[in-house]
């Protein structure tokens, strides 16, 4: 479903923010990709979305290529930034209004935009309140609710657990569960160890703009991985 | 998808507590501007239709063709649009003594300031953070995430803001029209709504442009705060320094002498340079021509008299030096006129050039070119002024060639009629000024909105391409 | 602390982009008002040796101002050539220039700088002062060091505002040395010192501006409001209430035109002249020219007096509404300082109407001798202070005194969160 082949990015200052990155998510499952600031993981993300142009490889979305026809890649895809402020003067609905609406869907009704809502755990007040009183907590669940709304067979987030509330970051893994069952393969940045090993099939650390190594869920109930985290970061090192 | 985007942006900005504000401020100083110069206008017309009573009485009353031309020269009718357009400030023509001088200290506001300063500045401030503004938000990395493509939604920016903009002020320029036509003095005609109808359609290229030039900027930056510095300084460039410098400029570049000069040159010509080739060439007839008799030049006014009345060879000889000597004045007088006229003519011609050299200038600013527009429009601008001018002459010379008729026509019917008796001139020519039909107005304003609209295309075609290579991350 | 304060604004803001490209603008608007404003000059000069009445000649122009280049106001008006004749004063028509592009827009000057360009660089220099920092976080950091909220508020008022006036005054120092090294400009003393009133004037002006985009900065919380809040002040300030209240002024003040008043002292000069001619066919006596000229003289003094009390009523009308704005005050106090303003304007019309009723009967060869010459000096910077200025003073510093006072009772209770 999500596939990078041979992915690399330069940019125009010379640096190689991603190195001949190869990964492949199937439906059904949540990958990770670990690594510190600058290891290239949001840069991956970008170059699904075609925020940016890939200098060599390539990333496709169900099958289709992301940098030769994105608009039709973008279809198929759904994207949870890291900090999204969203429209301030809009409602939670109306923001959820505005951008399904954004994505060919206009038939949806005051209720579905509720019920969306509620599956991310959005308290009922907060429907038709202005977002720019939300806590950051609460404009990531909407994000994820636009996300949602969007009925893409893939899903890519970039950090989102990062700033959020140990009750909300485990009703944020609950819900990555239901959408797992639910049949979306599943890309997640993140640089907390903890809450990779908690939601992820398989994880994926990188450093320099190079995945270094791989590992699947049945891997790591033997092996410790914020050890292994640390030990990957200094031996990269050394090999520096 | 287009009508989502644009709907979106037009309900950000009409939930946005700051640019509703912007909107009443606006609604209300356009208002407030309308409704006074409403009254201003009816006072002006007032005065104006008084001044016209007054002289028209004089006329029948004192036509003494001496010094009829005193009180013969037609004053101007205030324009219809003076509510809208001011145009070239009469009142801050210093001609007399007793101006009021507050004119030329202070401008007046009129939906032509209030357009082109105002209106253009909250353009900006709307559209500058239309693209920065969303990226620091996080925004556009959303919207783009979804399969919309980029032109679509630079387009959608663009009309949304546009719309917006334009919402308020023609509700703040209608409820004006409204009061100008409950109005009792003010009568509307079918035309009126022409005139109308193009001046809000030039308001809207111009704010169009600036909205444009926002969003140029704002797709040109990575934050809002310096897209805000930039189209700031861009229209403190376009607004504020290139109108008002270009008349300066061009007066450096191209210059000209001075009226003043001219005159006195003029002055020169025609009668001490004339006295002195006058006096060049007499003597010289006296070597020649008339070298015979040389001699009259030394002769009293009682001698000359007497010879001429004693001596009949003489006599007929000085009729020939007298019509000589007439021959020769007129000449002088004709050459002398001649070069005079043709300074007078290059110096109407460089002047004309400097003005159409500063109009050039100023039309590198969207500003210049609304503001003549406008005041073309209302037919308050450089144009009619021009018409004016030709008009207003030409009625005064025929007015004069009137009074010559009528004062010879008396001279014959009682040798004794002096210029100082009284002329009836009832049956006198009327002024009647000849507006430009709308037709040719709109020929006339056809350049400046142009060139308007060409701000607008490269405006907006430079915030298109900006916002395609636009880096979102 | 204060000076800590302060310090930490210039340098954070120093190498900044907003810093490099205000003053740049700046400085190239300093340069393109003085050459045109010189260029101006020497206009007004040529035709002021070319019109120039000889000596005996009843007609009067005076000497044109270099402070004009700085600030042009009435100065056209001021350097006109009045033709003095049994007819009264008139204005010679052909110092107006041909190029009536000049009408349809302002004047670049000094002026022009300092009240609208420089109160804008304040604006964008300041609007960001608090809320920014609260955006950012740092204003929490600030906080947390023990430093007194009065110091860093006005800190931030005085460095920024020295961020601004700094380069300002460096570049009208400059722009100053330029004009007095250029030919046809004589330098005096009172030169520099009415220069010198300018530059603290435009001194108080920033500062006021600085303070009352602190003030917005400190009363809102973000700086996008902040922004838009003090550009709506600026523009109330530059544009809105002057050119508002002139013609606010005007539908409240019923003054008739010019060309009204023109025109009644033309019917009854004419009316004299008839009058004349009808005594001259009735019995003539010698004494009708007088008698005349007398008629004339009476109307239009009549006509003054009807009228002055007016225009008067007007300018005052005028400018009690346009001080309500900071800027507006500034622009009456600038030109007047500069000898080129409404005082001046009106002192210069009546030593004039002075000037002519003394030598009336010489001017008309009703008595022996040629008229005196007009001698005038325009008004020294003492005179223009305790006469009108103060006033003007008041406003300026009564705003910039409430903006500083409101930014510090905002700031005191601001929420840092």
């Amino acid at each position: 479903m999500i596939q990078a082949t041979d992915l690399t990015k330069r940019y125009e200052d010379n640096l190689l923010a991603l190195d001949h990155l190869n990964l492949t998510i199937q439906p059904n499952q949540i990958y990770c990709l670990l690594g510190a600031n600058g290891a290239g993981k949001t840069t991956t993300i970008n170059l699904f979305f075609n925020f940016i142009e890939p200098t060599s490889g390539t990333a496709t979305i169900n099958g289709i290529d992301c940098a030769k026809n994105p608009i039709e890649a973008k279809k198929h895809a759904a994207y949870v930034s890291e900090n999204v402020m969203l429209y301030g003067n809009f409602t939670a609905r109306q923001n959820l209004d505005f951008f399904t609406s954004l994505t060919g869907r206009n038939n949806l009704k005051k209720e579905d935009f509720y019920g969306v809502m509620q599956e991310v755990g959005l308290p009922e007040r907060a429907f038709e309140q202005r977002v720019k009183t939300f806590s950051k907590g609460m404009r990531q669940k909407l994000g994820i609710a636009i996300a949602i709304l969007k009925q893409a067979p893939a899903l890519l987030l970039d950090e989102p657990t990062s700033g959020l509330d140990p009750k909300a970051a485990a009703d944020f893994v609950d819900l990555l569960f239901k959408l797992r069952s639910e049949g979306k393969a599943i890309l997640m940045s993140t640089h907390d160890v903890f809450r990779a090993k908690e939601v992820a099939d398989r994880v994926g650390i990188m450093k320099g703009g190079m995945l270094i190594t791989e590992k699947t869920k049945e891997d790591l109930q033997y092996e410790d991985l914020e050890k292994l985290y640390l030990k990957y970061m200094e031996v990269s090192q050394i090999a520096d | 998808m287009l009508r989502v985007l644009i709907r979106k942006e037009l309900l950000d900005n009409l939930l946005n507590l700051r640019f509703i504000a912007l909107c009443v401020v606006a609604i209300l100083l356009i208002f407030s501007s309308i409704v006074v110069l409403t009254g201003l206008h009816n006072e002006d017309a007032g005065d104006y239709h008084n001044r016209l009573n007054t002289q028209d009485a004089f006329i029948d009353r004192y036509g003494h063709s001496n010094r009829i031309s005193w009180m013969s020269s037609i004053p101007r009718e205030p324009s219809r649009y003076q509510p809208l357009v001011l145009g070239i400030d009469r009142d801050a023509a210093q001609e007399n003594f007793v101006n009021n001088p507050v004119p030329v200290l202070l401008s007046k506001l009129d939906l032509v300031v209030i357009v082109s300063i105002i209106m253009s500045l909250i353009a900006i401030v709307l559209s500058h953070n239309a693209i920065a503004g969303e990226r620091e938000d996080g925004l556009l990395k959303l919207m783009l995430s979804t399969s919309i493509s980029r032109s679509t939604i630079v387009l959608g920016k663009f009309i949304g803001g546009v719309v917006t903009l334009i919402i308020p002020f023609s509700l703040g320029v209608l409820l004006g029209l409204a009061y100008i036509s409950i109005d009792a003095d003010v009568r509307l005609q079918f035309m009126d709504f022409g005139v109308f109808g193009l001046l809000l359609a030039l308001s809207y290229i111009y704010i169009t442009a600036f909205y444009a030039l926002g969003l140029l900027f704002s797709a040109r930056s990575r934050t809002s705060s310096v897209a805000v510095l930039k189209s700031l300084f861009a229209w403190v460039v376009l607004v504020l320094v290139l109108p008002n410098v270009s008349p300066f400029l061009a007066a450096q570049i191209y210059s000209i002498p001075s009226r003043a000069k001219i005159d006195l040159e003029l002055n020169k010509i025609e009668s001490d340079d004339r006295d002195e080739i006058l006096r060049k060439r007499i003597q010289l007839m006296f070597q020649t021509t008339f070298s015979d008799l040389a001699f009259i030049r030394s002769m009293t006014k009682p001698e000359l008299q007497k010879k001429l009345t004693d001596d009949s060879a003489f006599r007929e000889r000085y009729a020939q030096y007298q019509k000589a000597f007439d021959d020769l004045v007129r000449d002088v007088n004709r050459e002398q006129r001649r070069i005079a006229n043709a300074i007078r003519e290059s110096f109407d011609n460089q002047s004309h050039r400097q003005e159409d050299f500063a109009t050039a200038l100023a039309s590198l600013s969207p500003l210049s070119n609304f503001v003549f527009a406008a005041t073309d429009v209302a037919d308050v601008g450089l144009h009619s002024d021009t018409e004016w001018g030709s008009q207003s002459s030409a009625y005064n010379r025929a007015f004069g060639d009137y009074v010559e008729l009528r004062y010879n026509e008396e001279k014959k019917k009682n040798p004794a009629f002096t210029s100082n008796d009284y002329l009836d001139l009832r049956a006198r020519p009327r002024f009647q000024f000849q507006q430009m039909p709308l037709s040719a107005r709109i020929e006339r304003i056809l350049i400046p909105a142009g060139i308007l609209m060409v701000f607008n295309l490269l405006f907006f075609a430079g915030a298109f391409v900006s916002f395609l290579r636009y880096d979102v991350r | 602390m204060i000076w800590r304060i302060a310090k930490k604004e210039i340098l954070e803001n120093l190498l900044s982009y907003r810093f490099f490209i205000l003053t740049g603008l700046l400085a190239l608007l300093m340069l393109v008002a003085v050459i045109v404003g010189y260029g101006d000059f020497l206009q007004r000069v040529e035709n002021f040796e070319i019109l120039r009445p000889a000596p005996g000649s009843p007609n009067i122009i005076i000497e044109p101002t270099p402070m004009s280049i700085l600030a042009k106001g009435l100065e056209a008006n001021l350097t006109r050539l009045h033709e003095i004749s049994m007819l009264g004063i008139q204005i010679q028509q052909n110092q107006q220039s041909v190029n009536r592009i000049f009408a349809l827009f302002a004047v670049p000057d000094m002026l022009f700088i300092i009240k609208v360009v420089l109160a804008l660089i304040a604006i964008l220099f300041s609007f960001d002062a608090i809320a920014f920092e609260k955006e950012q976080g740092t204003l929490k950091l600030l906080l947390s060091n023990g430093i007194r909220r009065p110091s860093i508020i006005l800190g931030k008022v005085f460095g920024r505002f020295a961020l601004v006036f700094v380069p300002f005054a460096m570049l009208f120092l400059l722009a100053l040395l330029a004009i007095s090294l250029l030919p046809a400009i004589a330098v005096t003393g009172t030169f520099w010192l009415k220069n010198f009133a300018l530059l603290l004037s435009a001194c108080v002006y920033t500062l006021l501006f600085t303070a009352a985009g602190t003030f917005v900065s400190s009363a809102v919380h973000r700086s996008s409001t902040s922004m838009v809040i003090s550009l709506t002040l600026w523009l109330l300030f530059v544009f809105v209430i002057p050119n508002f209240g002139t013609l606010l002024a005007k539908s409240l003040s019923a003054v008739p035109t010019s060309e009204r008043i023109e025109m009644e002292g033309r019917l009854s000069t004419i009316q004299a002249i008839y009058e004349r001619i009808q005594r001259e066919k009735e019995s003539r006596d010698g004494s009708e020219h007088r008698r005349m000229i007398q008629q004339i003289r009476e109307s239009t003094l009549r006509l003054l007096e009807l009228y002055q009390p007016k225009m008067n009523s007007l300018t005052q009308l005028t400018k009690a509404i346009v001080r309500f704005s900071p800027s507006g005050a500034l622009h009456f106090l600038m030109t007047d300082v500069a000898n080129t303003g409404l005082y001046e304007e009106a002192r210069m019309k009546d030593a004039v109407v002075q000037h002519v009723n003394r030598n009336f009967g010489r001017i008309n060869h009703l008595e022996q001798g040629s008229p005196d010459t007009f001698l005038y000096t325009r008004s020294s910077l003492s005179e223009v202070l305790a006469e009108t200025a103060f006033v003007d003073i008041l406003v300026v510093f009564f705003y910039t005194v409430f903006f500083i006072g409101a930014a510090y009772m905002r700031f005191l209770v601001y929420d840092p969160r």
